[in-house]
């Protein structure tokens, strides 16, 4: 009898199947990046890039002359009543479960509707926080139509290695929505989003490798998207930008950081013309120490580093020598040193925000978190008196012990 | 040697009691206790255990005393029939209510989070109905079950934990003792009654093996249980800092979304909300199994076993009756259930004892 | 069954009960040659003799193919026509004269009866009330071969035959005990067959052998053939999914389960035995799981164990995925599926559906087809299965690679019932998720479990020693060193639980 009963309910479901909330994945659309630009009104224009499925896969042949991506504009008062706008096109269910990239115009971040942005994304279940925000310097439309890259044929896997990439070379600092919030949520200091453009704005040579923006770099031939520096954003504003090497320096300093690992230039001390390139590790966290007895806040930071030289222009042997090296070492740590000042005193008199999240050392401070406000970091943050160390530290000089004798050659 | 005699031992206790208080820190409770906890909630299971110390001990000691009876006979024992019968019928009252809060913010947490179109009844009726089902095979099966699934559950969590390692942010944790500590310790003590279930275990007391065992199991699931919850806390704190989790209706949910393995594997989210869900039908036949056997004891019907399906259609019935989920469950629940209950937990064992203190010593 | 027929059966019994043998052998003669119709039954042997030595006449009955020809002429007929007057007077009993391994004397007509069905040559005297049976049985049956169903690399390779006789010495080869008893009781009303429970005395509990024995008996049947059926006949629930009771054709195996406590069920003309009580891991666990070293040994188990999940689960994990929770995929596993899918007319569910309804009727074709013709069908089913289907725009490639691992999967699981219970609770499984996703999959797990956890197979709890938790060498889905499993597990409840002296210094309780 309850076999009956349990092989009728079993029949019974089996009818039930393929309602409420069942989608088969060919019935959706794939959003892989969102843009958002200022609209009129109270609207925005959303760009949605839908991946095309068909491109790229063993299905390929039936659909040849298809692009890889639909992309979608429509003026839309928010993020999800726009996804059923998009609908008089597209004729699936458009679906942000696996959009990866959330671009937003510049003249965007610098209004006051820049928050309100992100109350649709922490209230709909299908976006993750783990999206990635990219500030663009021009429209979020026009960035995400130009995007064209030539290796990946499908969009995400281009913002998918995009996102690999950013953490390995810290030109550009991680920023999702996740972190962006909490920034914005704890009030205490700035948040860095990635900054991008399309095509070449102003050149500049200026001979070292990162001390570009967006836009800056002198580059011809494959996409024109350039990804360097940072947007900042203070108190739900983007309120300025820094360059890469700012950027850098940026995250050596900061508490945390997922960038670990990268290339860098610096002055050869002994031939001030050369440079030498070397790959910077990050050793550790540095040591953050943040006095609140005073009404400054007095910020000490010593952060380790790991170099690996790997080009001297120079030609000076540095391997044998320890006095080279030890003068080698003071240096980049004074160079470096001298660098994060000239970015500390900007982030304190021009921006007056706390782009190295050392707010997060500072709480360890107090008690209470009432306390914690009162104390007013972001306010706190420009009088502070900073005081940055690097530890260098060379570890080795790349596979040859001894610079080619460039005097032997030319002779 | 023959154990086989429908008795659960000091394992399968210990896990029922994980299941039934260690997913606390998973499911609604947090959005109860964030806002006053801010980056010091994860200190409140601390709280709850060392306040709920003495109870519990009470509780312990009635039980040793009193052999082979379990609390509701205990009561009608030392309070007399008509006060007895109003003792029981309270805490069979307590137990429903939390019954349908909780089944019913978990369906709500199903209704937001991955079915949003799917009638809120169905869902009921499936979460319900397999609790029932599992109920319906009685306690042995529960505590198994409970046994065999929880180190995948634990497993789960650790998991988690694992993957969300590289997101995490120590400094979250600061300041380390969030509003203040006398207003953790006010806070933490007005939600101690999110423990109170040791109360509801004492009705099967006859059910276990022996006292030690009993005790052996309450006690190590309560402290990991606490543990459990404390570390989920830290892992929101962590991940969110403490801003973000005030404002979640589900952190667990919005954690496992964060969940990624490399560049690939972009969410784990329907994974782990399988092990939570799973958690869930366990620990609701549980509640319908007490609920049962708190109504069978109280109007003294040996075999309870049938009153669980109408306690289990009356919990999907009531459960259905709120229109506005989140808000209303989770204010009733903050309110009424967790904040103006506590006391009771921590008065009824004591005045129980004393009682007995003073029987024993009148009969002396 | 109703009241009456069991009335009936009764009576029948009392009448043949009551039938005692005649002092006058025309007589005896006469009522066994209508018993069996005698001159119409060419299928009985009748013989008569003179038997010189006590000058008496005798007749031979016994079943043609049933008895050993060579043993009747040797050990009866020759040695009572001989003249053996050498003999003393007060040896010259029938006995004595009989040269058999085994010799009964019997008085009752159904007791004859039996003894004949069971191949015995009986000799009735002239004078006698008593009928002597001698113990002359002989069928035809296969020789000892390798175990066709569970196969192993490392270890004995042989298997179970369809002969009691030579099962038992397969088991005693390998279980030299005392106490290793035999026991022996006949079922059916129409055709006897002969049970016998094997269990190790001083191990075994006793209740448990008691039920065993009472089921056994309990049974009303016609007829039973084989030990397949015997074994549909003393399960614990006939209409569950779950076995409770291990079907196995290796003698080694059940030596090893007979060391642990259990018993035993050998049937004749059957080349299986039971083994019972049962757990799921009996179910799970293969001979080579010991034989391979421990490294290896749990090797395979781990692979069995993915492999019964991945049978189980793996079609219903991609449906939820695919319809429910598509976050879960990576983006360009995605992309390949949706364009793959595009072009199928089917829903996903009815897709699966549709292939491992496909790939369960190809299996069952493999079985029934005739060997000559077994590779044709694979070339043919492969065919259908994965390329035309494909191409035909029936079902998507991802499909044919989640139907063709769970097949493979499938075929992993070393025991046939918990082969079957895996492959239909996969369906179960598939509408679960096709409904609800995840959630879907975890109720079904959570009342799977459940259930599992509440069935008893002869008082056994059916995932004990996990849960409930008893102690034992800890033989479940891993395996300690076999030094280290000095204990019987307990949930057997074996009269003696240790096994060897607890391994010095290294101890695993």
């Amino acid at each position: 009898m309850r076999f009956l009963k349990m092989s009728l309910l079993l029949i019974l479901s089996l009818f039930l199947t393929g309602c409420w909330d069942a989608l088969e994945l060919e019935e959706q659309a794939y959003v892989v990046a969102v843009g958002m630009d200022l609209g009129e009104g109270d609207n925005y224009y959303i760009t949605y890039q839908i991946g095309n499925p068909q491109v790229g896969s063993s299905d390929r042949a039936n659909a040849e002359r298809e692009p890889a991506s639909e992309i979608i504009t429509v003026l839309a008062p928010d993020k999800i009543s726009a996804r059923e706008l998009a609908n008089v096109s597209v004729s699936r269910r458009v679906t942000f479960s696996h959009a990866k990239t959330f671009i937003i115009s510049e003249e965007l971040a610098k209004s006051e509707k820049f928050l309100e942005v992100f109350e649709a994304v922490t209230r709909d279940p299908q976006i993750k926080r783990q999206m990635d925000i990219i500030i663009s310097k021009e429209r979020a439309e026009d960035f995400i139509r130009n995007n064209n890259p030539v290796l990946e044929t499908r969009p995400h896997k281009n913002y998918e290695l995009m996102d690999e990439r950013w953490k390995a070379s810290g030109l550009v600092p991680a920023s999702t929505i996740n972190r962006f919030l909490q920034r914005e949520e704890e009030d205490a200091g700035g948040f860095l989003a990635i900054y991008a453009t399309i095509g070449k704005t102003d050149t500049k040579a200026n001979g070292m490798e990162d001390k570009y923006k967006a836009g800056e770099v002198d580059k011809t031939g494959g996409n024109t998207l350039q990804m360097i520096g940072a947007a900042v954003i203070k108190e739900g504003r983007m309120i300025g930008t820094i360059n890469g090497e700012e950027n850098r320096l940026t995250l050596l300093l900061r508490p945390h950081t997922e960038a670990t690992s990268w290339y860098a230039t610096y002055p050869d001390p002994y031939k001030k013309e050369k440079h030498l390139t070397a790959r910077i590790l990050r050793q550790g966290k540095p040591k953050i120490k943040v006095d609140v007895s005073q009404s400054k806040p007095i910020i000490t930071v010593e952060a380790p580093v790991k170099m690996q030289i790997l080009l001297m222009r120079s030609f000076i042997d540095y391997v044998d020598d320890q006095e080279k090296q030890k003068f080698l070492t003071k240096a980049i740590e004074g160079y470096l040193n001298e660098a994060s000042m000239v970015l500390v005193k900007k982030a304190q008199n021009e921006l007056k925000v706390d782009i190295f999240q050392w707010s997060l050392s500072a709480r360890k401070e107090f008690l209470t978190i009432p306390e914690f406000e009162d104390y007013n970091w972001i306010d706190k943050f420009p009088q502070a008196d900073v005081r940055v160390n690097f530890k260098v530290q060379i570890t080795n000089f790349g596979k040859q012990l001894k610079p080619i004798n460039i005097n032997k050659i030319k002779e | 040697m023959d154990k086989l005699d429908g008795k659960i031992g000091a394992r399968e206790l210990f896990s029922i009691v994980i299941i039934i208080i260690g997913i606390k820190g998973a499911d609604m409770t947090p959005a109860n206790l964030f806002p006053s906890g801010q980056s010091a909630t994860w200190m409140f299971p601390i709280v709850w255990l060392v306040i709920m110390t003495i109870p519990i001990w009470a509780t312990l000691s009635l039980l040793k005393k009193y052999k082979e009876k379990n609390i509701v006979e205990i009561i009608y024992l030392l309070t007399g029939k008509y006060i007895g019968f109003i003792i029981c019928l309270s805490l069979l009252a307590l137990l429903f209510t939390a019954t349908v809060l909780n089944s019913r913010s978990y369906v709500d947490i199903m209704n937001v989070m991955i079915f949003p179109t799917t009638p809120i009844i169905v869902l009921y009726a499936v979460l319900i109905g397999s609790s029932y089902f599992i109920a319906n095979r009685g306690l042995e099966t529960i505590g198994r079950t409970s046994w065999l699934l929880l180190p995948y559950l634990v497993g789960g969590i650790v998991l988690l934990f694992i993957i969300l390692g590289d997101n995490i942010i120590i400094e979250y944790l600061y300041p380390i003792t969030g509003p203040g500590i006398t207003k953790v310790i006010k806070s933490g003590i007005t939600h101690s009654s999110l423990i109170g279930e040791f109360l509801l275990l004492a009705i099967f007391f006859p059910n276990v093996r022996d006292y030690k065992s009993y005790k052996k199991g309450t006690l190590w699931g309560l402290l990991l249980s606490c543990l459990i919850i404390s570390l989920l806390f830290i892992e929101y704190i962590l991940i969110f800092d403490y801003v973000a989790p005030q404002m979640m209706m589900h952190p667990y949910s919005q954690l496992t979304r964060v969940t990624e393995i490399g560049m690939f594997i972009t969410s784990l989210d329907a994974f782990f909300f399988g092990l939570w869900i799973l958690t869930g039908i366990i620990r609701f036949s549980f509640y319908l199994y007490g609920g049962g056997a708190i109504l069978g004891y109280t109007l003294k019907i040996k075999e309870y076993e049938p009153l669980i399906l109408p306690i289990t259609v009356l919990t999907i019935i009531v459960g259905l009756i709120p229109s506005n989920p989140s808000q209303t469950i989770l204010i009733l629940r903050d309110n009424f259930l967790i904040k103006k209950t506590w006391i009771y937990f921590f008065a009824l064992p004591l005045v129980l004892w004393i009682i007995s203190k003073i029987r024993g010593e009148v009969k002396k | 069954m109703s009241p009456f027929f069991k009335f009936n059966k009764e009576n029948n019994k009392n009448e043949l009960n009551k039938k005692v043998l005649f002092n006058n052998l025309e007589k005896n003669a006469r009522y066994l040659k209508t018993t069996f119709c005698y001159p119409r039954n060419k299928g009985l042997i009748f013989r008569e003799i003179y038997v010189k030595s006590i000058n008496k006449k005798a007749n031979i009955f016994f079943i043609d193919g049933m008895a050993n020809d060579k043993n009747i002429i040797d050990h009866i007929i020759y040695p009572l026509s001989e003249d053996i007057s050498t003999l003393k007077e007060e040896a010259k009993n029938i006995k004595n004269i009989i040269k058999a391994k085994d010799i009964k004397e019997l008085d009752c007509f159904h007791e004859i009866i039996d003894d004949i069905l069971i191949g015995n040559t009986i000799v009735l005297i002239e004078g006698h009330s008593v009928g002597f049976s001698v113990d002359t049985s002989k069928f035809e049956h296969r020789q000892v071969e390798k175990p066709i169903r569970e196969n192993v690399i490392k270890g004995p390779q042989e298997g179970f035959v369809e002969s009691s006789q030579i099962n038992l010495s397969l088991l005693r080869k390998r279980l030299r005990n005392e106490k290793l008893i035999t026991e022996r009781l006949t079922i059916g009303e129409r055709s006897k067959s002969v049970v016998e429970i094997i269990y190790i005395d001083d191990l075994a509990n006793s209740d448990i052998v008691n039920e065993v024995k009472d089921r056994i008996n309990e049974i009303q049947a016609d007829t039973i053939h084989t030990i397949d059926i015997l074994e549909q006949h003393i399960e614990e629930r006939p209409y569950s999914l779950v076995p409770t009771v291990l079907y196995t054709e290796r003698p080694d195996r059940v030596a090893a389960f007979l060391m642990e406590g259990h018993v035993a069920v050998l049937m004749d003309s059957s080349s299986d035995c039971l083994v019972l009580p049962v757990t799921f891991w009996s179910l799970f666990h293969t001979g080579e799981d010991m034989y391979q070293r421990w490294a290896y040994g749990n090797f395979i188990r781990i692979i069995r164990m993915i492999s019964l999940f991945i049978a189980l689960l793996t079609p219903s994990i991609y449906i939820a995925v695919s319809t429910f929770h598509s976050e879960m995929l990576p983006t360009d596993l995605l992309l390949a599926i949706t364009a793959t899918r595009e072009r199928v007319p089917f829903p996903v569910i009815i897709e699966v559906m549709i292939m491992e309804s496909a790939f369960e009727l190809l299996r069952e074709a493999g079985i029934r087809i005739p060997t000559p013709i077994g590779p044709t069908i694979g070339i043919v089913g492969a065919l259908i299965l994965g390329q035309a289907a494909v191409e035909a725009n029936i079902v998507s490639p991802i499909l044919v690679i989640i139907v063709a691992l769970t097949g493979l999967a499938s075929f992993a699981i070393p025991n046939n019932s918990l082969n079957f219970m895996i492959r239909i609770s996969r369906f179960m499984f598939l509408i679960l998720s096709s409904m609800l996703g995840a959630f879907g999959i975890m109720a079904g797990i959570a009342i799977t479990v459940s259930y599992l956890v509440s069935v008893k197979s002869f008082g056994v709890p059916f995932l004990a020693p996990l849960a409930p938790y008893y102690p034992s060498s800890k033989d479940t889905i891993f395996r300690l060193p076999v030094w280290m499993q000095w204990i019987r597990p307990a949930h057997v409840k074996p009269k003696n639980n240790i096994r060897k002296k607890k391994p010095r210094g290294r101890s695993n309780q």
